[in-house]
């Protein structure tokens, strides 16, 4: 007997077709992986089963009972909880409020809500899921990225689920945050219990789930054990195709012109990072690698303007200007490509167009007047270079896949032609092939003179595409390292921790 | 299904003409009729417009109606030492509401709903002080500028230079962009602070302009003129389509749809002769059903 | 975008063919269809705005008229909306209590572009200049007002003849032209007959602030045996009838107020008021009998023509008795008598009688006409 089958189950949102009459069994005490590309129906699936969304059609079942969850809670009761993809905490509650979110009542006595009683609760409950440092009187939005998810993740998990559903969540997760959820996974496993565990890490997929589904394009194209298989194997199921080449840069060495375009000077932002001063080069990409609280997105925004620094400069030489706000910084042909994309890099109820033409308004005016046709020509530009996939460029951001919502935050600054861009994170959840055409991109740029600040969370990805990688180390830069052959992580670890 | 929800504004104008068409045995469509119904709705287009710039950047402007209020009585006051000083006054009145407004909001970044109601509150209070509770009446020649020409003269500039601003400059689509995401905005280029002080000040300067017309029609500012103004605006934007949280769906049509879908459902009831009380629950109803129909609940949990 | 522009023709033409089929439709008409007076009014639901309405419509049945309210709140942009759209309603009349002068050029411009007959109802125009324009113009037949002064003359020595010495008067906010001349009514009574004013609180509109200034006046004047309330019977007498109650006053000190309501004979009986003046919701009976008439093609005058009519002054229990019976419980004037102020039905019917009808209106007017 399967702890859940699948039947079927079709899902269209407005015009795409996310999910095509797909169908899957789970058993029990099975770990199993869920990968696919952007966009391949692997969310939606999951969504499905866990009462986020409803199916069209097809049918499910939870040990053999119909499974027909309306809501979250529902699909809790059935025994299934899932931590998701993008952030599920509610600012402005504590840690332990956010944990027991909806199970107020177990709290409540007389009408009045035991806060100690709750806290209490709390803190046991995120002490036996190996979380030491967090209190659950806390205000969640005061925590960081990776602390919020582990507390999803105990939500998730005091439910006492049969089967947990992760979606995308190691990404945001450091060593430590992956240890903790990869032991809890295992520890589950021991009980006979089941978990979905959707990633695009694959190496990591590999290594800890039994067996693997592949998605492509709204449909299940295989389930294998995971037993000989290999990421490259792995990569052309999801693809659909052999792969060609492998998606870092081929050479061995530091490559860029001696004209600088960025000179950093002192910079200091107190409480995050203090005395950055490097010099960007003309066709140069910097890496700049750390632990993610090491400073160094705090940085990339500081570099852009966004927040003043506390002292220090950051002088764009070929504008002879000293840039102190991000207003500026634009004008001195700098673009940045925020962390978060969903807030911060894009206008979601906007349209591809909207996106991709506001920060080169000023540039398409012409007196006050924008054309309309200008814009399309722009935006129809900007889209077919890095091949979105789309409708039209007057679909919304809402609906595309989270590949080509990075490209089109990417788009904005391309299609400005701007010199120097700072990218946080610029592959944070997206696919092989979306991440190979960024990092293709990349060198193209470099090539043609621009010059690239790359903040990354990825070792690979740092020693596979930099020239140099500045380390960080709580705030401080610990070393600069340039490109060689034999450059390894545990070098770059090494300067990290 | 979204293309119908743009539509339903449109369907809504059409029901609301022929409904009224059909029960007052035309008479709705009469000339003589459909000039009194621009006349009633054209300070609420005209301040409409100004509004919409305001919520396209998904805030409100609540404080409309005290500003119809209090620049009524400072344009009656300057009328009374001399009849040209009545204009400009009314606009330096707005201008300055509005330019209070957008400070407070950007810059010390308290919510737009709290800001304009707080400045609703105290602008009724001065307009009370300023008319002595009672009316301050204006010279009568005044009365001349109360004409189709200059209104209808007016309402077309103001429109064509709105439009022209809303949907080809930086400005208003800065401002929509500001309403979708203003931190992905902000993260673009658009500069935040200024357009919102910048939306306000449109709104502030119409409104001002709306009072001198209010008063040349009138021919008296009093303490209770414009009460609920602002109301009448929020539900003509809504009922036009104009999303609550602004953002790329909005369109400074709805001002012109919505301040006729909203003159000619009073007007149609009046002449339809339904009780003053029941007119209100009617426009109540109406909104809701108004918001019911355009909310983008899909779209609803992305924003804050 | 192709379909709103199909559905943007469709509206244009629905409206256009609306346009034109009604303006032909309407530019004919001709049958013989009974006359319509629009009236606006502050509200609709306060005893005194109900009573109006109701003695209007009982007028205009008996002559087979009709009456069209609409509700203004006393704000001048609604008046003006409000006379705009009566007339637009077809009105053949309009009639309207005006909250200030300010309103009444704008409003006596609709009448003489639409050439419908306007008049005033409860309302004199005091500024020179605005009631000039007002005269001069064609459609402007006239108003009908008490006279205020005369109210609170009256009122003021009603105190006196109750042997009252020391007095206070409470009012609505300076500026207010009834309250100013029933201020200035009060004062000159009190000066003829020696009662000493003590003190004078304005800005009084509700029930609340006149508790606080009674209250005060008490405590500061322990001889105080009199209150006028200027303004309304409403609030502010209901206000003063608190504090004077808290102080157990009632019966020492004796208070007058203006407009009463329908729990007059109570007030008298506990001797919480001494004299009221009321019953004047007859005054916009006497606008439409104006307006009646110049409709019906027999106007009264020429000129615009100003009635003033007395109120009715209770200061017993018997007598707020008789006023319920003879004026509340039937309308004061009867069919016939209503007929007979037409020039329809009375060919020799003029204006100096309808102005000795409104003048002569009393409780005792009433009740020896129809006994």
């Amino acid at each position: 007997m399967s702890l859940l089958r699948v039947q079927s189950v079709s899902k269209t949102f407005v015009t795409t077709r996310a999910l095509r009459e797909a169908s899957l069994a789970i058993e029990e005490g099975e770990i199993r992986g869920l990968v696919g590309e952007n966009g391949s129906g692997k969310s939606t699936l999951a969504s499905i089963v866990s009462g986020i969304i409803t199916p069209d059609s097809g049918q499910m079942f939870m040990q053999d009972k119909p499974h027909t969850p309306k809501t979250v809670l529902e699909a809790n009761n059935a025994g299934i909880s899932i931590v998701v993809q993008e952030m599920g905490t509610i600012d402005g509650l504590t840690v332990a409020a956010n944990l027991f979110l909806g199970e107020e009542r177990r709290f409540t006595k007389r009408g009045l809500l035991k806060t100690a009683h709750m806290n209490k609760a709390a803190k046991q409950a995120l002490r036996t899921f190996g979380i030491e440092n967090i209190e659950p009187d806390a205000d969640i939005s005061a925590l960081s990225f990776e602390d919020r998810k582990l507390i999803e993740f105990a939500k998730a998990l005091h439910v006492g689920p049969d089967l947990l559903i992760v979606d995308e969540t190691t990404t945001a997760l450091s060593q430590r945050g992956r240890e903790i959820l990869f032991g809890e996974l295992q520890r589950l496993k021991a009980a006979k219990k089941s978990i979905i565990f959707i990633s695009h890490d694959l190496a990591e997929v590999l290594e800890h789930c039994d067996t693997v589904t592949v998605m492509k394009d709204g449909v299940i194209v295989d389930t294998l054990p995971t037993a000989g298989l290999d990421e490259r194997k792995l990569k052309e199921l999801m693809v659909g195709r052999e792969l060609q080449q492998t998606y870092y840069r081929e050479d061995n060495e530091a490559s860029y012109t001696d004209e600088v375009v960025l000179r950093v000077r002192d910079l200091t932002l107190k409480g995050s990072f203090s005395d950055i001063s490097f010099d960007l080069h003309s066709g140069e990409i910097l890496g700049i690698g750390g632990l993610t609280n090491c400073g160094m997105h705090e940085l990339g925004k500081v570099l852009f303007g966004l927040h003043a620094a506390t002292s220090g400069s950051v002088e764009a030489v070929r504008h002879g200007r000293k840039v102190s706000n991000y207003r500026e910084a634009i004008a001195c042909g700098l673009g940045y490509l925020p962390k978060n994309r969903d807030q911060e890099g894009l206008m979601l109820l906007s349209s591809i167009k909207d996106n991709i033409c506001l920060p080169s308004l000023s540039r398409l005016r012409k007196n006050t007047f924008i054309s309309p046709r200008k814009e399309r020509e722009l935006a129809e530009r900007g889209a077919q270079q890095l091949s979105i996939k789309m409708s039209s460029i007057n679909q919304l951001c809402l609906y595309l896949s989270g590949g080509n919502k990075q490209k089109v935050s990417l788009s904005k600054w391309l299609v400005r032609d701007s010199d120097i861009l700072i990218l946080d994170c610029p592959t944070r959840g997206i696919d092989v092939a979306v991440k190979a055409s960024i990092y293709t991109l990349m060198q193209e740029l470099k090539r043609r003179g621009k010059a690239i600040v790359m903040i990354s969370e990825e070792l690979q990805e740092l020693i596979g595409v930099s020239d140099r990688i500045m380390i960080l180390r709580r705030g401080i830069v610990e070393n600069t390292l340039n490109r060689r052959e034999n450059l390894s992580e545990e070098e770059i670890i090494h300067y990290m921790i | 299904m979204k293309g119908i929800k743009k539509l339903i504004p449109y369907i809504g104008l059409a029901l609301i003409i022929l409904l009224f068409g059909v029960l007052t045995q035309g008479k709705l469509l009469t000339l003589r009729n459909l000039k009194l119904v621009f006349n009633q709705a054209v300070v609420l287009i005209i301040a409409s417009t100004g509004v919409a710039f305001v919520m396209a950047q998904g805030s409100l402007d609540l404080s409309q109606g005290s500003l119809l209020g209090i620049t009524g009585a400072m344009t009656a006051t300057a009328a009374a030492l001399h009849p040209g000083l009545a204009l400009p006054m009314a606009l330096l009145t707005g201008f300055a509401v509005g330019l209070i407004n957008g400070s407070l909001l950007a810059f010390l970044k308290i919510p737009s709903f709290i800001v304009t109601l707080c400045v609703l509150f105290v602008l009724r209070g001065l307009t009370v002080i300023a008319t002595h509770a009672g009316s301050i009446p204006v010279p009568m020649e005044m009365l001349a500028f109360d004409s189709y020409d200059i209104k209808v003269t007016l309402l077309v500039l103001i429109l064509a230079g709105a439009y022209y601003l809303f949907n080809y400059t930086q400005t208003g689509k800065g401002m929509r962009a500001i309403g979708s995401g203003e931190v992905a905005a902000r993260y673009s280029g658009v500069p935040v602070e200024r357009l919102k002080v910048t939306a306000y000040l449109i709104s502030g300067t119409l409104c001002g302009l709306c009072g001198w017309l209010n008063v040349v029609r009138t021919g008296a500012a009093d303490s209770k003129t414009g009460l609920l103004l602002e109301l009448d605006i929020l539900t003509a934007l809504v009922l036009g389509g104009m999303p609550l949280t602004g953002g790329s769906g909005a369109k400074l049509q709805s001002a012109v749809v919505g301040g006729l879908m909203l003159a000619l459902l009073g007007n149609g009831m009046v002449l339809v002769g339904i009780m003053a009380e029941l007119q209100q629950a009617v426009k109540g109803v109406i909104f809701l059903l108004a918001v019911y129909l355009s909310f983008e609940r899909e779209s609803a949990v992305l924003i804050k | 975008m192709r379909t709103k522009n199909k559905l943007a023709t469709a509206l244009a033409l629905i409206l256009l063919i609306g346009v034109l089929g009604a303006n032909v439709v309407f530019a004919e008409g001709g049958q013989e269809k009974p006359y319509l007076f629009g009236v606006s009014i502050w509200a609709d639901s306060d005893p005194l705005s109900k009573k109006v309405i109701s003695n209007l419509r009982y007028a205009a049945d008996v002559l087979g008229a009709k009456v069209e309210v609409a509700v203004d709140g006393f704000k001048p942009d609604n008046q003006v909306s409000n006379i705009e759209n009566l007339i637009a309603r077809g009105c053949d009349a309009v009639m309207i209590c005006n909250c200030t002068d300010a309103v009444v050029p704008k409003i006596v411009k609709l009448a003489e572009e639409a050439e419908v007959p306007l008049a005033l109802y409860f309302r004199m125009i005091n500024d020179p200049e605005i009631r000039k324009y007002a005269e001069s113009a064609k459609y402007f037949i006239g108003n009908v007002h008490e006279d205020e002064i005369a109210v609170g003359y009256a009122l003021g020595t009603a105190i006196a003849d109750k042997g009252r010495k020391n007095a206070v008067i409470i009012n609505y906010n300076k500026g207010d032209t009834t309250a100013g001349n029933r201020y200035e009514g009060y004062k000159k009574a009190f000066a003829e007959r020696g009662v000493k004013l003590l003190g004078e609180q304005w800005d009084i509109l509700d029930a609340e602030p006149a508790v606080n200034a009674v209250e005060s006046f008490i405590a500061a004047f322990p001889e105080l045996d009199a209150i006028a309330v200027g303004g309304g019977g409403g609030g502010p007498l209901a206000g003063t009838i608190r504090a004077v109650r808290n102080h157990n006053k009632i019966g020492q000190i004796s208070i007058t107020a203006s407009d009463f309501g329908p729990d007059i004979e109570d007030s008298l009986r506990n001797q919480e008021v001494a004299a009221m003046s009321g019953g004047h919701w007859t005054d916009p009976f006497f606008t439409f009998m104006l307006l009646y008439n110049y409709v019906d093609g027999h106007p009264l005058s020429d000129k615009p023509v100003t009635i003033t009519m007395e109120p009715i002054y209770l200061t017993s229990v018997e007598e707020a008795q008789q006023y319920t019976k003879w004026c509340m419980d039937q309308p004061p004037y009867n069919e016939e008598e209503i007929k007979n102020m037409t020039v329809r039905y009375n060919k020799d019917f003029t204006l100096a009688d309808l102005r000795e009808i409104a003048a002569a209106y009393s409780l005792e007017d009433v009740m020896e006409r129809h006994k």
